[in-house]
């Protein structure tokens, strides 16, 4: 009778392809090791394999020394742990250890942890440009003079679509967020924000041009072209494929701030 | 750049790291070079979890990396067939997943992060990382890619 596999197990594999890639809450480790428990012997690290054995090959292709100082450091550091290992090694372990010892590994370990130490000295430790998700709900909670109008579709295909957008006049930007909004080609046409301001002028300003893919969930930076006093609409339209300097075609959604 | 420092407890870390599970290493799995980089990217991704709390952290574009020592190719730990073998298999998966994946184990993005980068919902990234993994573990275990044939079956 075949043993079940672990494979088999969609929570496993899902969490397993979390470890391999981004790491696991100490939670989800605990849940991991449970649901393991039901399938002992199999071998759990076989995706953490494939990740690094994915990682060999980029270090392979993309080399730079790390500086000799450092990597004299480095691997001066590591002598202890050559020499007079601490871990709480079992038996087995012991003779992993001195077969490793023995057959030279560890010179070539320290070699490989050196290439991903020149790896991780790569990455910058500057604070990321914020997702848009996150610009978005931090522009909400912190804009002291926050807007915010709800999109009504305005012609057939839209009227499903739901979302807000919301505005600072302080700040003379915003974000839209929407659900639902049909996919556009880009090289034909492409969705376009406008302000409407009637100190400004008939016309409504220029405010970015974006595109949706076929899961219809967008959040989109809003930068007028000109500065907006008050903000009385926010309408998308349609138009040709990098945009237009007045609206060409009828707005398919349109937002109005509560006053 | 990370500080100096920084890359110090990293190299460590996965010092004492690779001490502590050497005794998992099975020469009949993996190759060495492939455990220590599994390893090594484990430890590094609880380190980076561990700083994320106060600041999130930016990668590198894969373009941009300038990733290793030379060491690696002049002291290479066992054979690098592994490593060639699911760089071929990666570049048979479907182009989305190997682009998902590629953000996700060179760039060290989170599922989250790709999702919005992609624009695309969060579930598909992870249903994209889950397949192309499963599917490089199938053909490195079988033996169904080689490193300058692609996929044999």
């Amino acid at each position: 009778m075949t043993r079940p596999s672990m494979f088999d197990n969609e929570r496993i594999v899902e969490l397993l392809c979390e470890r391999a890639t981004q790491g696991l809450t100490a939670a989800e480790e605990l849940e991991l090791e449970t649901l393991l428990s039901a399938y002992p012997g199999q071998d759990a690290e076989a995706l953490d394999r494939v990740a690094g054995a994915m990682t060999v090959g980029v270090l392979q292709q993309h080399s730079r020394p790390l500086p000799p100082a450092l990597r004299e450091k480095l691997l001066r550091d590591s002598q202890p742990f050559v020499t007079n290992p601490t871990a709480p090694a079992g038996k087995s372990a012991l003779r992993s250890l001195k077969w490793l010892a023995a057959s030279g590994w560890i010179a070539a370990a320290a070699a490989m942890i050196l290439a991903v130490a020149g790896w991780w000295q790569s990455l910058s430790p500057a604070p990321l440009a914020p997702t848009l998700g996150a610009q978005y709900r931090t522009f909400a909670a912190q804009s002291p003079d926050l807007v915010q109008a709800e999109w009504k579709g305005q012609t057939e295909g839209f009227e499903t679509v739901r979302g807000e957008v919301l505005w600072s006049s302080i700040g003379q930007r915003g974000y839209l967020r929407l659900l639902g909004l049909p996919q556009n080609n880009p090289y034909a046409l492409q969705y376009q924000i406008w302000i409407g301001d009637s100190k400004r002028g008939a016309n409504p300003i220029h405010a970015g041009v974006f595109d949706a893919d076929c899961t219809g969930e967008v959040i989109v930076p809003i930068r007028p072209s000109l500065p907006i006093d008050v903000p009385e609409y926010f309408a998308i339209t349609r138009e040709k494929a990098g945009g237009v300097a007045v609206p060409e075609s009828s707005p398919v959604l349109v937002a109005k701030p509560r006053t | 750049m990370v500080g100096l420092r920084q890359t110090e407890d990293a190299v460590q870390e996965i010092f004492l790291e690779l001490w502590r599970c050497a005794y998992r290493f099975d020469p009949g799995r993996a190759s060495e070079s492939t455990f220590v980089a599994m390893v090594a990217r484990r430890r590094l991704i609880d380190r980076r979890r561990r700083l994320a709390r106060e600041a999130e952290i930016s990668f590198t574009p894969i373009e941009d990396l300038h990733l290793t020592d030379r060491a690696v190719e002049n002291d290479r730990i066992g054979t690098q067939d592994e490593a060639a073998r699911a760089a071929a298999a990666l570049g048979t998966l479907r182009p989305e997943q190997q682009q998902v994946l590629r953000l996700s184990v060179f760039q060290g993005l989170s599922h989250q992060h790709i999702a919005e980068s992609l624009q695309i919902p969060l579930g598909t990234v992870k249903t994209h990382i889950r397949r192309g993994l499963m599917r490089i573990r199938e053909l490195l275990q079988t033996g169904g890619v080689s490193r300058s044939e692609g996929v044999s079956s």
